[in-house]
C-alpha cells in the first residue's frame, strides 16, 4: 500500500491507473529495499558524514557537534605528526599476521574434520566453543597461561630445560604474539565452519575424476579443494582485515595500559582514548576517517586481486 | 477459549505495567551515577537508603567501572546525563562552557557550606565573567577531599625488627619506621627509604598459602600513581606555576625520579615483569610499603581485623606513613623533616545536570552526601573517606579512637596543605602531556635500572626525561590551544 496526497492507494487502484506487473513489482522491490537503505543512511552514512565533518573541528566530547569550532586540517596534521599514532598503526598491521596463520590452521583442521570420521561433530563443537565464549573469560585464561612465573607455557618450557623462558606479558617483543595467539585461537571455530561448508559444496565428481587420474591427497587438495575454496578464503581475508584493523578488546583487556613500550597499542585504542579519555573527539574522528580509508583501500585491493585470480 | 485466555493475559500484562508505572510515578526519582570500589558502594547504598526514606524519593544509584569517565562523556554528548554525577576538578570549565552542569547556588543556600574544607570547595567554583576558577558560582560539592599517603604493613616491620635495628646501629637508617614519642612521623630520604625497602625484601615462610608466594618486597610502586610524591619530595614539580611549561628535564624532577628508581636499583621493589600487581601483593601481606588513598582504608581495615584470615594481625597490620624526601635533607633531624614530605591531594565532586528534571532534589542529594555531618561521620568511620567538614576532620576524627587507622593524622596534615600537593593531571585542559608525553616510554627506564631485557632501549632517568621533554611540552601547548578553541 502506498500513500499519495493523503489517500491510500490500494492494489486495485494501481490496476485502475494502469500500472503493469513489472511496474508493480518494481514498486514492491523499492519498498522492500527502502528499509535497509534507511538503516544504512541512519546508522552508516550520516554517522560517517558526521565523523568526516567532526574531523575538521576541535569538537570536545560533552559538547554538541553543532557548536564545535572548525580547525581545518589541524587534526590530520597532528595525527600524522604523532609518533604514537604511527606506532599504533604499525601494531594494528602487525596483528594481521594472525590472519594467514588462522586461515592456514583452520583450513587444515577443516580438511581433517571433513573426512567423515567418527567424532568430527564433537570436534566442530569443541573448536566453536571459543567463538561463543566471553572474551573477558578467555583473556583471563590466556593471562594465566602466559604468566611468566606460574603460567603453563613457561612451566612447560622450564620442564624442557629452558632456564630463562620469555616474559610473555612484560617483554615488548612477545606481547603482540600473546594477543595474536589468543585471537587466532578464538577465531578458529568460525573459519573452520565456513571452510567445512565450502568443502561440502564442492562436487564429488571433481575428486572422482582426480582419483581416476591417479592424483594423491595433496595434489587433490592443492588443485581442487584450495581453488574452489577461494571465495570462502577471500571472504575470511576481507572480514579478517576489517576486524583486525578494529582490534581493541583483546589487547586492552590483556595488558595494563598500552603494554610494555606501547607494544599492544592499536589504532582503535588510540582513537578511543583520544576521543573519550582525552575528550578530543575531533582528533578521534580524524583517526577514524583515516582508518576507514585504509580499510576501504585494502578491501578494494583484495577485490581487485581476487578479480584477477578469477580471470 | 484461546481468545479468552489471550484477553486475560493481555489484561494481566497491562495492569501489571500500569501498577508499575503508577508506583514509579509516586515518588520523584533521580539518577545518580558514580564509580566506587565494592566497599564504598556498600557504604553509599546505606546512606542513600536513608536519604530516600527522609525525602520520600527514589535514587537510582548506578556504579560504573573503570570506564566511568568515557561513559559519562558519551552520555553528556548524547544529552542523556544522569541527574547527579561526578565532576572532576579539571573539568569544571568545560562542563560550564558546554552547559552540562547547573550552578548549585540556584538550589542551595551556599552560606551553609562554610564547614566544608574551603580548599576543596574552591575547586568547584568558577566565575564565567572573569574566567577564574576558585571564585564565582559553585558547580559541585566535594564527594571527598582525598589524600594519598604511603602505608606501611607493620607486621612485616615486626618480622624484620632485628635487621632494621641493626641498620640503625650501622647508620644506614636514622630511626625506626614508626611515630616517635614526640609525634614525629618517620620521614626518610630516598636512599634511606630504598635501604629500608631492601631490608624488607625477603622470603617469609610464615605467610599463609593464600598469599600466593612467600616472597615479600619492600614496596612495588609504579610511576603513574606513585612518582609524584618523590618529585615533590625533591622540591621539584611536573609543571610550572601557571601550568604552561612541563618540567620533566629539570634537575629537581630528575632527582626525584632517580630517588624513585633507587628502590628498584637496590632491589627493594617488586619487578616490572611481576604479573601480580603491587596492590594485590600488599593485600596479601607481601609488600611492606604501598600508597594508600583515603578511600582504601576501609578495605585495608577489613583485612586487618579479620581474625579468621589474619589471626592476631600476624601478616597484615597497616598504618599510614609519610612519603620519602630528597637526599639533600639527610642531615636534618626527624623534627626538621616533618614539613618536607609531600603527598597527593585531590577531589571529585557531586554536580547536578543542567538537564535534570529534579534539580532541587539532586542538589539536596549532593548536599547530603557532601556536607551532612551524620553522613560524613558514617563514611569516615567506615574508612571510605576523610570527613569533608574541617571541624570534624581536625576534631573528632583525630581524637575518637573509633576512627582508623592509628596514624590518620598523616591524612589531615596533607589536607591542611603543609604536606599536600594538588594532583597535577587535573590542572590542565587534558593530561596528554603526562599520559602520552611521559608515561608511554617508562619501560625503557625500568629496563635500565632492573638491568633486564624488556625488548626496549634501556635509558637512565636523565636520558629518558630529556628525550621526552619537547614532545610533552608540545602536548601541553596543544592542550592550552584546545582550551582556547573551546572558550565560548
Amino acid at each position: 500500500m502506498q500513500q499519495t496526497a493523503g489517500k491510500a492507494v490500494t492494489a486495485p487502484d494501481l490496476r485502475q491507473r494502469g500500472l503493469n506487473y513489472r511496474q508493480k513489482d518494481a514498486l514492491w522491490g523499492y519498498g522492500m529495499i527502502l528499509i535497509p537503505l534507511i538503516g544504512m543512511l541512519i546508522f552508516i552514512l550520516i554517522p560517517f558524514g558526521m565523523s568526516v565533518y567532526a574531523s575538521f573541528t576541535s569538537w570536545p566530547m560533552g559538547q554538541s557537534i553543532a557548536k564545535a569550532k572548525m580547525v581545518g586540517l589541524k587534526n590530520y596534521v597532528d595525527m600524522f605528526n604523532n609518533k604514537l599514532f604511527w606506532q599504533s598503526l604499525g601494531n594494528t598491521f602487525y596483528y594481521m599476521i594472525g590472519i594467514p596463520i588462522g586461515l592456514a590452521i583452520s583450513l587444515l583442521l577443516a580438511a581433517a574434520m571433513n573426512r567423515g570420521t567418527r567424532y568430527e561433530k564433537v570436534f566442530r563443537v569443541v573448536y566453536y566453543v571459543p567463538v561463543i565464549s566471553s572474551v573477558v573469560a578467555i583473556t583471563f585464561v590466556f593471562q594465566q597461561i602466559f604468566n611468566s612465573d606460574v603460567g603453563i607455557i613457561n612451566e612447560g618450557l622450564r620442564s624442557l630445560g629452558v632456564s630463562d623462558p620469555p616474559n610473555w606479558m612484560s617483554h615488548a617483543g612477545y606481547t603482540k604474539w600473546v594477543v595474536i595467539i589468543m585471537a587466532v585461537w578464538k577465531g578458529l571455530g568460525s573459519s573452520i565452519i565456513l571452510y567445512i561448508a565450502g568443502m561440502q559444496g564442492i562436487s564429488r565428481s571433481y575428486y572422482e575424476a582426480a582419483q581416476v587420474d591417479g592424483a594423491n591427497w595433496w595434489q587433490t587438495f592443492r588443485s581442487i579443494t584450495l581453488p574452489l575454496l577461494m571465495p570462502v578464503t577471500f571472504y575470511l581475508i576481507v572480514t579478517g582485515v576489517i576486524g583486525g584493523s578494529q582490534m581493541y578488546v583483546e589487547p586492552r583487556l590483556m595488558f595494563t595500559g598500552n603494554g610494555p613500550n606501547n607494544s599492544t597499542f592499536t589504532t582503535v585504542i588510540h582513537l578511543y582514548d583520544r576521543t573519550f579519555a582525552n575528550s578530543k573527539a575531533g582528533y578521534g574522528s580524524a583517526v577514524a576517517v583515516f582508518l576507514a580509508i585504509i580499510v576501504f583501500v585494502l578491501t578494494l585491493i583484495q577485490f581487485r586481486l581476487n578479480g584477477k585470480g578469477d580471470k | 477459549m484461546k481468545k479468552l485466555l489471550a484477553l486475560l493475559l493481555t489484561v494481566c500484562l497491562l495492569s501489571t505495567l500500569w501498577v508499575a508505572l503508577a508506583a514509579a510515578d509516586d515518588k520523584p526519582t533521580i539518577v545518580v551515577n558514580t564509580f566506587a570500589q565494592e566497599h564504598e558502594k556498600a557504604m553509599y547504598e546505606e546512606v542513600i537508603k536513608k536519604f530516600e526514606e527522609e525525602n520520600n524519593c527514589i535514587v537510582d544509584f548506578r556504579v560504573s567501572g573503570d570506564q566511568y569517565w568515557p561513559e559519562l562523556e558519551a552520555s553528556l554528548t548524547a544529552g542523556n546525563a544522569p541527574d547527579v554525577f561526578y565532576l572532576g576538578v579539571g573539568d569544571v570549565r568545560k562542563r560550564v562552557w558546554t552547559n552540562a552542569v547547573a550552578p548549585l547556588d540556584d538550589y542551595l543556600d551556599v552560606s551553609t557550606l562554610g564547614s566544608i574544607w574551603p580548599e576543596a570547595l574552591n575547586l568547584y567554583k568558577y566565575d564565567e565573567e572573569t574566567n577564574k576558577l576558585g571564585e564565582g558560582k559553585i558547580y559541585g560539592l566535594p564527594k571527598d577531599f582525598s589524600a594519598v599517603s604511603m602505608t606501611v604493613n607493620k607486621a612485616i616491620i615486626r618480622k624484620r625488627d632485628a635487621e632494621i635495628r641493626q641498620a640503625i646501629a650501622d647508620g644506614i637508617l636514622p630511626f625506626y619506621p614508626e611515630i616517635d614519642e614526640n609525634g614525629n612521623l618517620p620521614v626518610y630520604t630516598f636512599t634511606e627509604f630504598a635501604n629500608l625497602c631492601k631490608i624488607c625484601t625477603f622470603e617469609d615462610e610464615t605467610l599463609p598459602e593464600t598469599a600466593g608466594s612467600k616472597q615479600v618486597y619492600g614496596t612495588h610502586l609504579w610511576e603513574d600513581f606513585c612518582l609524584k610524591p618523590f618529585i615533590w619530595g625533591a622540591g621539584g614539580d611536573y609543571l610550572n606555576e601557571d601550568c604552561t611549561e612541563v618540567l620533566f628535564s629539570s634537575d629537581k624532577f630528575i632527582e626525584g625520579y632517580e630517588g624513585f628508581m633507587k628502590i628498584v636499583e637496590v632491589g627493594g621493589s617488586g619487578s616490572s615483569t611481576d604479573e601480580t600487581s603491587g596492590y594485590l601483593k600488599f593485600l596479601a601481606g607481601r609488600c611492606a610499603f604501598f600508597p594508600c588513598g583515603t578511600w582504601d582504608v576501609g578495605a585495608f581495615q577489613a583485612i586487618e581485623t579479620d581474625e579468621a584470615v589474619n589471626p592476631g594481625k600476624s601478616w597484615f597490620d597497616f598504618d599510614v606513613a609519610p612519603w620519602p624526601i630528597s637526599d639533600e635533607y639527610a642531615s636534618l633531624s626527624i623534627e626538621e623533616r616533618q614539613d618536607k614530605w609531600v603527598g597527593r591531594i585531590d577531589s571529585v565532586g557531586f554536580c547536578i545536570s543542567a538537564q535534570s528534571k529534579n534539580p532541587e532534589l539532586a542538589a539536596k542529594f549532593a548536599y547530603a552526601m557532601s556536607a551532612d555531618p551524620e553522613v560524613q561521620r558514617f563514611l569516615a568511620k567506615r574508612g571510605g573517606q576523610l570527613p569533608n567538614l574541617v571541624d570534624m576532620a581536625e576534631g573528632e576524627y583525630l581524637t575518637d579512637d573509633s576512627y582508623f587507622p592509628e596514624t590518620r593524622v598523616v591524612f589531615v596534615k596533607m589536607l591542611e596543605g603543609q604536606n599536600g600537593h594538588r594532583e597535577v593531571s587535573s590542572m590542565t585542559w587534558n593530561d596528554l602531556w603526562l599520559t602520552e608525553g611521559f608515561n608511554t616510554g617508562l619501560t625503557s627506564v625500568w629496563s635500565f635500572y632492573e638491568k633486564s631485557d624488556l625488548g626496549v632501549t634501556p635509558m637512565d632517568v636523565r636520558t629518558y626525561c630529556e628525550s621526552i621533554q619537547d614532545n610533552a611540552q608540545q602536548l601541553l601547548n596543544d592542550a592550552i590551544d584546545d582550551m582556547e578553541a573551546m572558550k565560548p
